[in-house]
């Protein structure tokens, strides 16, 4: 039987369907208090349906607010299942209610971390739907997001740019918003230009670049066998490794070794010019 | 706002805020009080004690020891890494004064000649009018032998360093250029103040160290530093220099994030880092190489004298830019002025 009061409509349900909880299917904008919210009293469950967000919810109604009904079906749907496009539409409803975004079950990952979790939400509503689309299916981290707060609409533009041009990895999105936080000045307009992001990278690992660009020239003259440093050259030492299963093998890697000569010595001059070693 | 923990009514800090007119109030609960960097707390007791900076074997490490009598600093400098490994923004000062003594008197009695200093959880003269560590402890390091301590400092807050008679004191300054400083060091006195403290401290008798930790990449670093070196060399008398620390930026992960959250990205942040041996980020080595083989360079030149070493470096850059390893922390420690003299500094 249907629980109503004046400013609630609620629907009595027997079992939980996480069909029930459809947050975006029904666009915010269109429907602003279609998202359903689900309510419990002892063993008692409830759909909300409808509610009037001019009245706040009656005392003796399932939901003692709306801030608590929020909460309810957060924790029934599962806060850690519920996706970027999803929080966005929650935010939503909490904005339309009154509801306190910073009473809401939070992920795991931002438990201890109120500030990311409100500040991911509150400005998570004016980024472009193909950035949360992007957000939803790498499943970002909120850490990772919480960069995004503070970026201008034209940075939030250019990294929703590129996250639909090339559809990074989730490792790669991090170190591109990085990236454009940390050289904010420099980066300008709302599109992403990919020579003027390399060129910006590039100008960053500039000796970096040198050394692992000579390192790939050894490497590509000694093949089968590689050449590599392991840590950036903190420890001073560079690892040629190669296997062999006879004497003829052992025989071709000498000789591959010897054409790298010169470029060996080259590497290792560079290195001393740098104090690297 | 200064809180007093009840525990610590009748102490020996409590007492100076009460006979000082230093307005405070007291805190039964402190967990209670706001976790923000302005409320500063004096409480009972924690669980500090004298103990070995956590180097690491990896990166050479002087053996420095810490008193950590201060937790929390008021200065809000973007590069600290208290950001990350404190997990409060409040200063909390311990009221234990006699643990503190025991400590040094302990560390002294063991015979082993020693640096101790109270610079590494906070600064360690900022809020030295409130609490006056110094008075403190100064008489007591004037009467032993073997423990040097450092006062280390980015503020100008000497007042009640004069007219103490020092023996084993060293008062220490972190510095950088002035575009580095107004960028990054906010709230803590300008760069000339500093120098200008410095050169006062070494007119009333003490040590003077210098702290250029972190060197960091910026463009016109080289012009910038240089030009801050040579104020020192003319501000300062080289025979008043008891050492030199030098070493580049270096952070974690979670502290980048913080960085970044700042209103203003950091300039620290546009550097080539790569992940150190011991997992801390850092310059990539050419970069570092560079960096600390200007400033050495300065230093041959026009402090010859002067002990200048590398915090937490690798062996591999000693031995390029100084020509020799300083080995393991007893056998580094060996190598500083008040380890080499023997005797009263």
């Amino acid at each position: 039987m249907p629980y109503s009061q004046t400013n609630l409509v609620v629907l009595p349900v027997t079992s939980v369907d996480r069909k029930l909880f459809r947050w975006t299917d029904r666009p915010i904008s269109d429907t602003p208090m279609h998202i359903p919210l689900f309510a419990s009293i002892g063993d008692d469950r409830y759909l909300i349906t409808d509610f009037d967000t001019t009245s706040s919810v009656c005392a003796g109604s399932p939901a003692k607010s709306y801030t608590d009904a929020l909460s309810m079906s957060i924790n029934e749907y599962g806060a850690d299942t519920i996706t970027m496009s999803e929080w966005v539409a929650i935010a939503g409803v909490a904005r339309n209610t009154g509801a306190d975004l910073s009473s809401l079950p939070m992920p795991r990952q931002v438990q201890n971390s109120l500030n990311i979790f409100t500040g991911v939400l509150s400005a998570a509503s004016e980024w472009p739907q193909e950035l949360t689309g992007y957000l939803d299916i790498k499943k970002i981290p909120w850490r990772t997001m919480h960069l995004l707060v503070f970026m201008t609409a034209d940075q939030i533009a250019y990294i929703a740019d590129f996250a639909v041009r090339t559809n990074p990895s989730a490792q790669t999105f991090k170190q591109f918003i990085e990236t454009v936080r940390d050289f904010s000045a420099e980066i300008t307009g709302a599109q992403y230009d990919e020579a003027e992001f390399k060129a910006i990278t590039n100008r960053k690992s500039a000796a970096h670049t040198d050394i692992d660009s000579r390192l790939e020239s050894v490497a590509a003259k000694i093949a089968p066998a590689s050449v590599q440093n392991k840590d950036s050259f903190e420890s001073p030492r560079v690892f040629f490794t190669f296997s062999i299963t006879s004497y003829d093998d052992y025989a071709l890697i000498l000789k591959k070794l010897e054409t790298a000569r010169e470029d060996v010595a080259a590497l290792y001059a560079r290195l001393k010019e740098q104090g690297m070693i | 706002m200064i809180h007093v923990e009840r525990a610590a009514l009748g102490s020996i800090l409590a007492d100076h805020l009460e006979k000082e007119n230093i307005a405070f109030s007291v805190a039964d609960d402190i967990s209670a009080i706001p976790d923000e960097k302005n409320e500063i707390i004096l409480i009972k007791k924690r669980d500090l004690y004298a103990h070995p900076c956590p180097g690491t074997k990896i990166y050479r490490c002087c053996n420095y020891h810490t008193s950590d009598v201060m937790e929390g600093c008021p200065f809000d400098c973007s590069y600290c890494i208290l950001q990350a490994y404190l997990g409060h923004k409040n200063i909390l000062v311990s009221s234990d004064t006699d643990r503190i003594a025991n400590d040094i008197r302990s560390m002294s009695a063991a015979g082993v000649r020693h640096r101790l200093g109270t610079g590494e959880l906070s600064d360690s003269l900022a809020l030295d009018n409130i609490f006056p560590f110094t008075k403190i402890i100064i008489p007591l390091i004037n009467g032993q032998d073997t423990v040097q301590f450092e006062f280390k400092t980015k503020s100008a807050n000497i007042k009640n360093l004069l007219n103490m008679n020092p023996h084993n004191i060293v008062v220490a300054w972190s510095l950088n250029p002035d575009a580095v400083a107004s960028a990054e060091e906010h709230g803590a006195a300008p760069v000339q103040a500093r120098i200008e403290a410095a050169r006062i401290c070494a007119e009333a008798g003490y040590r003077i160290a210098f702290h250029f930790d972190p060197l960091v990449w910026h463009d016109g670093w080289q012009s910038n530093y240089n030009a801050l070196l040579e104020n020192l060399f003319n501000s300062i008398p080289q025979q008043s220099v008891e050492y030199i620390s030098v070493s580049t930026f270096r952070t974690t992960t979670d502290l980048m994030d913080r960085m970044r959250a700042r209103s203003t990205p950091s300039a620290l942040l546009k550097s080539d880092m790569i992940t150190g041996l011991d997992g801390k980020l850092r310059y990539y080595k050419a970069l570092r190489v560079e960096l600390l083989k200007n400033i050495t360079l300065q230093f041959d030149r026009y402090w010859p004298d002067v002990f200048v070493y590398y915090c937490m470096e690798h062996s591999s850059i000693w031995e390029t830019l100084k020509g020799f390893d300083p080995g393991g922390r007893e056998e580094f420690e060996r190598l500083f002025p008040h380890n080499r003299r023997g005797c009263r500094g």
